[in-house]
């Protein structure tokens, strides 16, 4: 629903993302926020925001997988881990000065893996695809650890990892700080936070839905869901391979143990958090269950020093144990995610003080 | 017309300030923060436990100098999660090692300060926990389990900052960067039990080579022995290196592993493993009628032992043979008994069960003895970090008196080479052999035999 008076005169007008002129107000101080933030956020949690944002980047691609498309995807973890190794063994073997071109490829790389693996979802659905794509988590990983079996070559430095240069723009500029690397992860969130918002607007985009809403239909529109699917898990995976470069080039060393199925799962269920099929959900989504393990994670030796009866390895698992339940209750009592509960409050907003 | 004037503005903003982001980061006033010599910061709380004023005799303290300059060490391990227990007590043995230091003014001018951060026990969270106390700005750190040390490689490099690691894998140290370890690496250890069971079988008696067998989940701590053990055995005429099981990381249930283990009929199970899993194999293997005195616990299980008896009954560990580079604590060294005094008076904790409180004691001991060596030369109030690495290369044969002894170099990175072997016998633990004639695993070493058979494979 739009503010009464709000309406459009023209096409690029209808086009717009940003309509009003309190919304362009409102972009504007974000990204002033975003650019002063590393100023006064510290060091620990400057580290959180830029977990954050690669995770946000990581998310925005099961967004489109699944959100949008309605294809299941539990090894969105892995994909990013085939992005991370080629930007990592690509910047080895050419030099740090070429991630600007590395970065896509490792994109492009991730998402040809991701399409092979979600090849299974033409003919199978919902459960089926689940196990299938968590397929992929294992193999992914098993083949990394042990690629001097099965390639002959060290060059995936087995589980012993890999070491990675940080990211460099052709020599000129190295994004080797936390500072420097929160406003290169800042500016590809940003950059992969339009993509996927208009994605939803593009034919593309309306083709996933089709086929998340009845792919039957679909089909009989004239949708091809062999395309598309495979599509969706393409542009998906691309997203992570985004990610696991970031990821890489900010740790500056990578194994196979970083990208585990349970960061699969917490995925998703930043996106059920959120509100399945919204950006803006995402990016909800996202920060809080973010924000949740953060929390979790600071308060958990504190627990433990107040509660010294208690083995001390039950309290690290306080995160795992919220964000259960905050998944269950999202469930069970708002399934369309915080993304919903943000369309209400504005809603609400803007009929203040009068009730509906 | 006003609305589209309004629209160009805000959008010349936003691009004014996307253009100013490369801008501010390249002026880079956040930039990771150099070891530079800091004036006394107020110390800020940590989340691990304070020690506790206790009774038991300490040596003297001698009074400190007017200037003194205080510096922070950082300790990265588990403090919660699976580890947590071996953590507290050896969190509370590296303090204990400091706070000795300060009051006794072993370095004078010069105090240390600890700060931790939390990894769960998740190479994950390794780096998050880095960053939670790199804003301290410790000049140095320490650190364990092993694979943190992987982890942690790269940007103690960039940072020119050492980090004194319990462990650590072949990848940390190869090449030779920020990362000292203290206790033998995976390969070395097995070198060393492999030397040990080929000097002590009694072929005589058996009529055969002894058949050794390694069981491990499969990560850089199971698996980085292997091929070089195995290289090794063929030079040793009286072990047969039969099998190599290794599980997923993470498996609890080895049915499968022992079964075929067991069709192998091996003399030794070598068990690179952690706590947990070790514990499940040696259960699933008494269940299936193998006896308990074949498995052989090492590395970090070592150290849990404590609570490893406790969990499993003293009955299954009985006759079991252990591994590690540290003393035990009923081995009576001098070393042993100064321990003994400063974990009783600053630990603040009981006297441990486990062999834990040496994970954090040793390594802290060779890391203070590299900072004082780097006070002496550069002055206490203006060390840093890349004096404490240049100090650490010249320790050689430093012996705190509670592991064997540590030999750093500009090529040297893994500190021990050398294995006490233990025999667990009515429910305690004994040294077996003399604790002035460790097995020296480092001799050959791995990476000899592992560069000796890639050489001859060229060959072929």
């Amino acid at each position: 629903m739009r503010p009464a008076g709000t309406f459009d005169v023209s096409y690029a007008e209808d086009m717009a993302i940003v309509r009003t002129r309190l919304q362009w107000i409102l972009v504007a101080l974000v990204v002033a926020f975003i650019i002063a933030l590393p100023n006064f956020s510290g060091l620990y949690w400057l580290n959180v925001i830029i977990l954050m944002g690669i995770t946000l980047i990581a998310v925005f691609g099961l967004h489109i997988t699944t959100g949008l498309c309605g294809q299941i995807n539990l090894g969105q973890s892995a994909f990013m881990a085939v992005g991370a190794y080629t930007s990592a063994i690509l910047t080895n073997a050419l030099g740090a000065e070429w991630f600007l071109v590395v970065l896509p490829l490792a994109g492009i790389n991730a998402g040809i893996v991701g399409t092979i693996f979600g090849a299974p979802s033409l003919k199978v659905k919902e459960f089926y695809l689940a196990m299938a794509t968590m397929a992929a988590q294992f193999i992914i990983v098993y083949l990394l650890i042990h690629s001097d079996e099965f390639l002959g070559t060290t060059l995936f430095g087995g589980p012993n990892g890999l070491g990675v240069p940080p990211a460099n723009i052709f020599g000129f500029f190295e994004f080797g700080t936390d500072f420097k690397m929160y406003y290169l992860v800042m500016a590809l969130v940003m950059i992969m936070g339009l993509l996927a918002l208009n994605m939803t607007r593009t034919r593309v985009g309306r083709a996933f839905v089709a086929i998340r809403d009845n792919d039957l239909a679909a089909e009989v529109m004239g949708i091809n869901l062999f395309y598309y699917k495979l599509l969706s898990f393409f542009i998906g995976c691309f997203f992570a391979g985004i990610a696991g470069a970031l990821w890489a080039h900010y740790f500056y060393y990578i194994q196979p143990e970083q990208f585990t199925l349970h960061n699969s799962v917490w995925y998703l269920g930043m996106l059920v958090v959120g509100g399945m099929g919204s950006v803006l959900g995402t990016v909800f989504g996202t920060v809080f269950i973010t924000l949740l393990d953060a929390l979790a994670y600071n308060v958990a030796p504190f627990i433990s020093a107040a509660l010294p009866y208690l083995p001390q390895n039950i309290t690290y698992v306080v995160g795992i144990i919220l964000f259960a339940i905050v998944v269950i209750v999202f469930l069970i009592y708002e399934p369309r995610g915080l993304a919903h509960r943000w369309r209400i409050f504005k809603a609400s907003y803007r009929l203040w003080p009068y009730a509906y | 017309m006003k609305s589209r004037i309004f629209k160009i503005m805000v959008l010349g903003m936003l691009a004014l300030s996307l253009l100013a982001m490369p801008l501010l980061a390249a002026c880079g006033q956040k930039d990771a923060p150099a070891p530079a010599p800091t004036p006394a910061p107020a110390p800020k709380p940590s989340p691990a436990p304070a020690p506790k004023p206790s009774p038991a005799p300490a040596p003297k303290p001698t009074p400190a100098p007017a200037a003194t300059r205080t510096v922070k060490v950082g300790y990265i391990a588990g403090f919660t999660g699976p580890l947590a227990e071996g953590t507290k007590e050896a969190f509370a043995g590296a303090k204990a090692v400091f706070d000795w230091a300060n009051e006794t003014n072993y370095i004078p001018g010069l105090k240390v300060e600890m700060v931790s951060g939390d990894d769960q026990y998740q190479a994950a969270k390794v780096m998050q926990a880095y960053k939670q106390i790199q804003a301290e700005e410790p000049i140095a750190f320490l650190s364990y389990p092993a694979g943190n040390a992987d982890v942690l490689k790269e940007v103690m490099r960039r940072n020119k900052t050492p980090l004194v690691n319990y462990g650590g894998g072949n990848f940390s140290i190869d090449p030779p960067g920020w990362v000292f370890v203290t206790v033998a690496m995976y390969d070395t250890q097995q070198f060393a039990v492999l030397k040990w069971i080929n000097e002590n079988w009694d072929v005589a008696r058996e009529g055969r080579p002894a058949r050794f067998a390694h069981l491990a989940w499969d990560n850089s701590m199971g698996t980085s022995s292997i091929k070089p053990g195995m290289l090794y055995a063929e030079q040793l005429p009286l072990v047969d290196y039969v099998a190599a099981e290794v599980a997923p990381s993470g498996t609890m249930d080895f049915t499968p592993y022992i079964t075929r283990l067991k069709q192998k009929d091996p003399d030794f199970i070598y068990m690179a493993l952690v706590t947990p899993p070790a514990i499940s194999a040696v259960k699933t293997g008494i269940a299936m009628g193998i006896p308990k005195e074949k498995f052989m616990y090492f590395d970090y299980v070592t150290f849990m032992w404590g609570a490893m008896l406790r969990a499993v009954g003293n009955e299954v560990v009985e006759g079991a043979f252990v591994g590690t580079s540290f003393y035990h604590y009923t081995i009576d060294t001098p070393g042993m008994q100064k321990f003994w005094g400063i974990w009783d008076k600053y630990s603040g904790l009981q006297r441990p069960v486990g062999l834990a409180a040496l994970v954090g004691y040793n390594p802290g001991l060779v890391l203070l003895e590299g900072m004082k060596r780097a006070a002496a030369t550069t002055g206490a109030d203006k060390i840093t970090g890349e004096d404490i690495y240049k100090a650490l290369q010249t320790i050689k044969d430093f012996n705190p008196g509670t592991m064997v002894p540590v030999t750093f170099g500009p090529d040297i990175r893994d500190g021990a080479r050398e294995m006490l072997i233990y025999k667990v016998k009515d429910g305690k633990i004994y040294l077996v052999g003399d604790v002035d004639k460790p097995i020296d695993g480092g001799n050959p070493h791995p990476s000899e035999i592992l560069a000796a058979a890639a050489a001859a494979a060229a060959k072929k």
